[in-house]
């Protein structure tokens, strides 16, 4: 156990504060395009200075550094009110543990370097916290031009899908296996022909997810990653990562906005009585937690090993710390937000579907009493 | 402790250092805390209050070295590390222990070494001194003389430590009978305020007093994790084994999810803890207080929590004096208050970060 810094993790922090006062924006557009824009150029700079990647290995343009390192680069961002990182610690670890060497060179660079936009293409109207489910089909057909699958089906809640070049797409490919066998993960270039979307427009007025529709759109065998019948394995890893708050940039962006508060609060800009002082530290208080044990889970993955059941407890207490922290942001902030609606009230919603996405509170806490504390599973209704 | 020694070659190059984790050493030494901490549990709640002392237990706490093993070696102590202290000190609140270790094994001689009272320090080490730590009458910091204390955590003890106006640590004698402390785990007793008190030191320096005050928070909310611990692994263990409607109820999810809201707290708390207790004794005095009024803040928010958590996954019997449930919860409820709760440790952290307010 020690928390110090090391020499190099010291002198890694000390290039970071610099960088990062050198070269982050202050704000970002509230406006859909130029904000997509202007965090995309942010992240390409991010890579460009070498912040990206920090535990991937070298020779796929990463850093092979230890996990430690990503809870260091998320604290600092955060800290000094940055935008967050590129959230592809899910993607790009799924790649990283299951592609091929030609699929990690094709692919990673890309991703790491934000100039090819991923999305992921898992959830369906009918198959939500029950993901199994996915009726969406993907069937091996020969053609002249080789072996294809022929993707049938319709995807939602996904993420940035405007806005990609690719969708990692979970689909049902082994018709004659059990459900959680039966699935496969294939690269889907979105530009491929029998591909339509349509926007979702947020509660809040923002534009980040869509719904796909595969209408036999059709992508080569070698697309796929891992084999037939191995998609479920790699949602759940991948999953791991995405529930992992430092995987994807979520400490950062809470740090953030606590520092944004304190600041605002200590300048004078925004007047606090005792009770709104309490609350902010009590935010402090949840969000410094989550912080540790952050450091806790990175430091766990020293070994090598990849994030298991235990990712749920670190995704269970973002949500708990983003709840509170975004309840104390409107508290301190009083009248506002609410008579100018924009980022606190983004913010705001965003904080609700914390508890929502990628696996929701009550996923989170069957796995966690399930799979952690070993409590038998309940008779499915199935 | 060294960190060269957990440091496992893996592919991350030289800087491979696990930094938020227990070193080998410390699985160790928490595993065989873990066993004494068995032995002397806190007796079944029939048998409750233990109102005798319980001498031989106390004794093999000194025989262990567990009492004093944060004392520096110069004062005969065990010279331990903060972070291994607070181990021994989660498993001793794991097994609700009565044997009086947090308050007469750990706070008193660390005040009394921090003092430079070497031969009261010499007193505990052996275990033949049997003094325990003073606070005042709303449990809010260390004793002052002359004013209502508390000799907290006091089962067998003679006396208590209290600091004067100069901030010269003084032994008090206590009087004859005990309060009626929620916490049936730990006896608490009033100072005598008419015997007069007994100077043992100089002054000591206000940065002793806030190191002094970062490690207490850091130990108590060990204390806590270990009654959350128990909690957990009690009412799981319940949940897993009582049958209603032909099933275990702990396959219904909304029992569950109970449960693992419980483990959720209970793992923030402990990483809240880890770093509060590494800080104590690796961090100037102000950071450390600040790291330990976080987890003290946090362990007395969430340990409130979770044994209610436990209460209602236990049902009925959670009620009843022959369950272990309710000494949980009388634990929780004197640990969370003694030092500050969590609102106090909030207004303190928000005078820190947020600058005193105008």
């Amino acid at each position: 156990m020690d928390y110090r810094d090391t020499a190099d993790e010291a002198a890694f922090r000390d290039r970071l504060r610099a960088w990062i006062a050198a070269n982050a924006p202050r704000s970002l557009p509230h406006a859909a395009e130029a904000r997509v824009a202007a965090l995309n150029d942010w992240h390409q700079a991010m890579y460009r200075g070498g912040w990206v990647g920090l535990t991937f290995p070298v020779e796929y343009g990463g850093h092979g550094m230890s996990p430690v390192y990503e809870a260091i680069l998320n604290d600092e961002l955060g800290a000094a009110g940055a935008p967050p990182p590129p959230a592809i610690g899910h993607i790009t670890n799924a790649i990283r543990l299951f592609g091929t060497d030609a699929q990690k060179r094709a692919h990673l660079p890309g991703l790491l370097s934000s100039t090819v936009r991923w999305c992921q293409g898992f959830s369906e109207p009918n198959a939500g916290s029950d993901l199994a489910s996915i009726s969406t089909r993907a069937t091996r057909t020969e053609t002249p031009a080789g072996a294809v699958y022929r993707i049938e089906g319709q995807k939602i809640w996904t993420s940035e899908a405007v806005w990609s070049q690719w969708c990692l797409l979970l689909a049902r490919t082994e018709l004659d296996r059990p459900a959680h066998r039966s699935l496969s993960m294939l690269f889907v270039p979105l530009a491929t022909p029998g591909i339509e979307y349509r926007e979702i427009i947020t509660a809040y007025g923002t534009r980040e997810f869509a719904e796909v529709f595969f209408d036999g759109a059709e992508v080569p065998a070698e697309n796929m990653l891992g084999g037939p019948g191995d998609g479920w394995k790699i949602a759940m890893a991948l999953l791991g990562y995405e529930r992992g708050p430092a995987d994807v940039g979520w400490v950062a962006r809470l740090t953030r906005m606590l520092t944004v508060l304190e600041d605002d609060v200590r300048t004078g800009r925004v007047v606090a009585g005792p009770s709104e002082r309490r609350a902010i530290a009590h935010a402090w208080v949840e969000l410094r937690t989550l912080q540790l044990h952050v450091q806790r889970t990175m430091s766990s993955r020293v070994d090598g090993s990849t994030p298991g059941p235990e990712g749920s407890i670190d995704k269970l207490l973002v949500t708990r710390a983003e709840q509170l922290l975004n309840h104390v942001n409107l508290q301190v902030r009083g009248a506002a937000p609410i008579v100018n609606d924009g980022t606190e009230i983004e913010a705001y919603f965003w904080s609700r579907a914390q508890s929502i996405f990628g696996g929701t509170q009550q996923i989170q806490r069957n796995i966690v009493a399930q799979r952690v504390l070993g409590l038998p599973r309940p008779e499915p209704t199935r | 402790m060294t960190r060269s020694a957990d440091a496992k070659s893996i592919n991350f190059g030289k800087d491979s250092l696990v930094h938020a984790a227990l070193s080998e050493d410390q699985v160790l030494l928490a595993a065989i805390a873990g066993r004494l901490a068995d032995e002397l549990a806190c007796p079944p709640p029939n048998a409750l209050p233990p109102v005798e002392d319980d001498i031989a237990g106390w004794r093999s706490l000194v025989d262990t070295g567990f009492s004093c093993m944060h004392v520096p070696e110069t004062f005969g102590g065990g010279g331990a590390h903060s972070a291994d202290a607070a181990l021994v000190v989660e498993q001793f609140g794991r097994t609700l222990s009565a044997v009086p270790l947090l308050g007469q094994g750990v706070l008193a001689p660390e005040l009394a070494s921090r003092a430079g009272a070497t031969e009261l320090v010499a007193g505990c080490v052996a275990g033949e001194q049997r003094v325990t730590i003073g606070f005042d009458a709303v449990l809010g910091e260390t004793a002052r003389c002359g004013a209502p204390a508390f000799a907290w955590d006091a089962r067998g003890a003679t006396h208590a430590l209290a600091l004067d106006a100069a901030d010269r640590l003084c032994l008090v004698a206590l009087a004859d009978v005990p309060v009626a402390c929620a916490d049936i785990t730990r006896v608490l007793r009033r100072v005598d305020l008419d015997a007069p008190a007994q100077v043992l030191s100089e002054p000591v320096e206000p940065a002793v007093l806030t190191g002094l005050h970062a490690f207490a928070l850091a130990m108590l909310s060990a204390d806590l994790v270990g009654v959350m611990q128990s909690a957990v692994d009690a009412a799981v263990e319940y949940v897993a084994a009582r049958v209603q409607f032909g099933v275990a109820v702990g396959t219904f999810q909304a029992v569950q999810h109970l449960a693992a809201d419980a483990k959720v707290l209970l793992e923030g708390a402990r990483s809240s803890m880890w770093y509060a207790a590494w800080a104590a004794d690796e961090l100037d005095p102000a950071d450390a207080l600040l790291a330990a009024r976080h987890a003290k803040a946090y362990c007395s928010r969430v340990g409130r929590e979770v044994v209610e958590l436990q209460t209602q996954l236990f049902g009925g019997i959670a009620i009843t004096w022959e369950e272990r449930a309710h000494v949980r919860v009388r634990r929780v409820l004197l640990d969370r208050v003694t030092l500050g709760d969590e609102f106090a440790h909030e207004d303190a952290i928000a005078s820190t970060r947020l600058g005193v307010r105008a």
